[in-house]
């Protein structure tokens, strides 16, 4: 038996509750982005007025104004709802779109009291499985949901979330397969460490180069299972009133959305990591740096110094995936859910299928000859 | 010290809440709790360094099987009255009293095991370290490596049963249909 030390498990636990403020603090955000974004397409102004004292800020005060109003309103349960799914139902998303966020690699390793932690809070022998085990059980908040509102609109719309989700979790797993086939590990940090080469001599060695279908059969899935637009038959507000939201007010409300940027979140993170490189700079490793900055502040130093840069690399390619996500909730109508079922089954299922079989093909003639 | 506590407080829990479970009205109070076993099972295989099969059975029993049941669950939506079983016949209580007998030499197989390894002071929760550094990311090439070599027909055959059975339904469900159409 290993013995953990003292260091790491309070390093561990500082790591953990970087991860779940981070992933707090993405829903109020993106309210206040995606609000905007969507007046920019529609040609208006959208919330541009609350801020602090004089400054106006472009309106970045709005999520404060909105969680204090949502605080304060009354919490009114309908007499005809099951009360204990009821109230556990908007727990369950925010619980794993929070704890799912431990997994989230923030950079290599950095050195404490004389020893090695490493910069990922939860590390397990499975990699990245992890992710998907955690967001796989996000979809009982909204089938709950659904069920305790006793209201058929709602049933309906949680009906759908389940239904949903195990068709494109099929996809998902299987777009991902070809990239453990070319890293060889299903560890985050060593794809993203292999990322940071440099291919044929000028271009970023990312995933996405490597297995560009398996990076867009996933994007389309990651909508699905985040229930974003154009995949949100869940809540369908034109046809369902607003499906498993329906009977929910107040901060229960919010709660289901806190989830859910958080869990968006964690997947935008998942795919840089695959796709784009994770932590690491293109073109300009964090080894290299590195090397340059060891003969003049010594190794300790250099990866404290690196530690922020990983982070705020990191951050800047999930806001610009996480940007892409509105962009697409705005331009986009919704599915018809006959078109949902089509998409998933026919299409990318088949389309992962085939790319997993080319990839293993091709894997192998390049690694055994 | 802290991960054989956390196994017993797993299992313990993991056998109340399943006890919990074949005893609740409501079908959908069932799956939940059924779900809460799973995880905690995940947990207990987590906690002897299993960390593959902890997630393969989250992802796969909690996160795809479970949701198709609660899928049926929610979809028929029976209220507990149309759900109440009969009188318990003599059959099915010699069934039960077979179950308890199995369950029990079951018990006391893995119980002798237990304290025979014990004994050799190689307790089977000490026998693999709880926890792996970073870098031994061994787990899945080991269940993968078994599985292709020592078990190879047996999970052949049985992703052919799985076949056979999806075949099945398909045969099933479209028999219904055809025989619709023509009383119809």
């Amino acid at each position: 038996m290993i013995e953990i030390s003292f260091t790491q498990i309070i390093s561990t636990i500082l790591l953990m509750l970087l991860g779940i403020a981070v992933g707090a603090q993405v829903a109020p955000i993106m309210s206040w982005v995606e609000r905007r974004q969507c007046a920019i397409i529609q040609r208006r102004l959208g919330p541009n007025r609350v801020g602090f004292f004089q400054f106006r800020l472009l309106g970045l005060g709005q999520p404060i104004a909105d969680a204090i109003k949502l605080l304060f309103k009354e919490d009114f349960v309908p007499p005809y709802v099951h009360k204990a799914f009821y109230v556990l139902a908007p727990v369950v998303p925010v619980a794993t779109g929070l704890a799912v966020t431990v997994a989230i690699p923030w950079g290599s390793h950095v050195v404490v009291n004389n020893q090695i932690i490493n910069l990922q809070a939860v590390n397990l022998n499975s990699g990245f499985l992890l992710i998907f085990a955690l967001s796989s059980l996000a979809v009982y908040g909204v089938t709950l949901a659904g069920w305790s509102s006793n209201n058929k609109y709602s049933l309906l719309g949680g009906l759908r979330a389940s239904a949903q989700m195990v068709s494109y979790e099929v996809a998902m797993g299987l777009s991902i397969i070809p990239l453990v086939f070319i890293w060889g590990t299903l560890d985050l940090q060593t794809m993203i460490t292999k990322q940071s080469e440099i291919l044929w001599g000028f271009l970023p060695n990312w995933g996405f180069i490597h297995a560009p279908i398996s990076f867009f059969v996933f994007i389309v899935t990651i909508f699905a299972e985040t229930n974003r637009l154009p995949f949100d038959l869940a809540e369908s507000e034109g046809e369902l009133v607003a499906g498993f939201l329906t009977e929910y007010g107040a901060m229960r409300w919010s709660l289901f959305f806190l989830g859910e940027y958080s869990m968006m979140f964690v997947m935008c993170v998942l795919t840089v990591s695959l796709f784009f490189g994770g932590y690491e700079l293109p073109w300009l490793s964090q080894h290299y740096l590195l090397e340059i900055l060891n003969p003049q502040v010594g190794e300790v130093l250099a990866r404290w110094i690196l530690l922020p840069l990983g982070i705020i690399v990191l951050l800047t390619k999930v806001i610009l995936l996480m940007w892409i996500f509105v962009q697409v909730r705005f331009t986009i109508p919704r599915f018809r859910y006959d078109q949902l079922m089509k998409l998933g089954w026919i299409y990318l299922l088949p389309i992962a299928l085939i790319n997993l079989i080319i990839t293993a093909i091709v894997t192998a003639i390049v690694k055994f000859h | 010290m802290i991960t054989q506590i956390s196994f017993l407080i797993m299992g313990v829990m993991a056998v109340f809440l399943s006890a919990l479970m074949i005893t609740r009205k409501w079908p959908v109070t069932s799956a939940m709790l059924l779900i809460v076993v799973m995880m905690l099972i995940a947990g207990m295989y987590g906690l002897l360094g299993a960390h593959f099969s902890a997630v393969a059975q989250i992802i796969v029993y909690a996160g795809a099987i479970m949701v198709v049941f609660v899928f049926v669950i929610m979809l028929l939506n029976l209220p507990p009255e149309e759900l109440r079983y009969g009188r318990i016949t003599i059959g099915e209580l010699l069934l039960t009293a077979l179950g308890f007998i199995v369950a029990l030499f079951l018990g006391t197989k893995v119980g002798q095991g237990y304290l025979i390894s014990n004994l050799n002071s190689n307790s089977l929760i000490n026998a693999r370290p709880p926890y792996y550094p970073a870098s031994m990311n061994e787990n899945v090439k080991n269940v993968s490596a078994l599985m292709f070599t020592d078990y190879l027909w047996a999970f052949e055959l049985i992703s052919f049963l799985i076949l056979v059975a999806i075949v099945g339904a398909i045969v099933i469900a479209k028999k219904a249909k055809v025989s619709d159409a023509k009383s119809a």
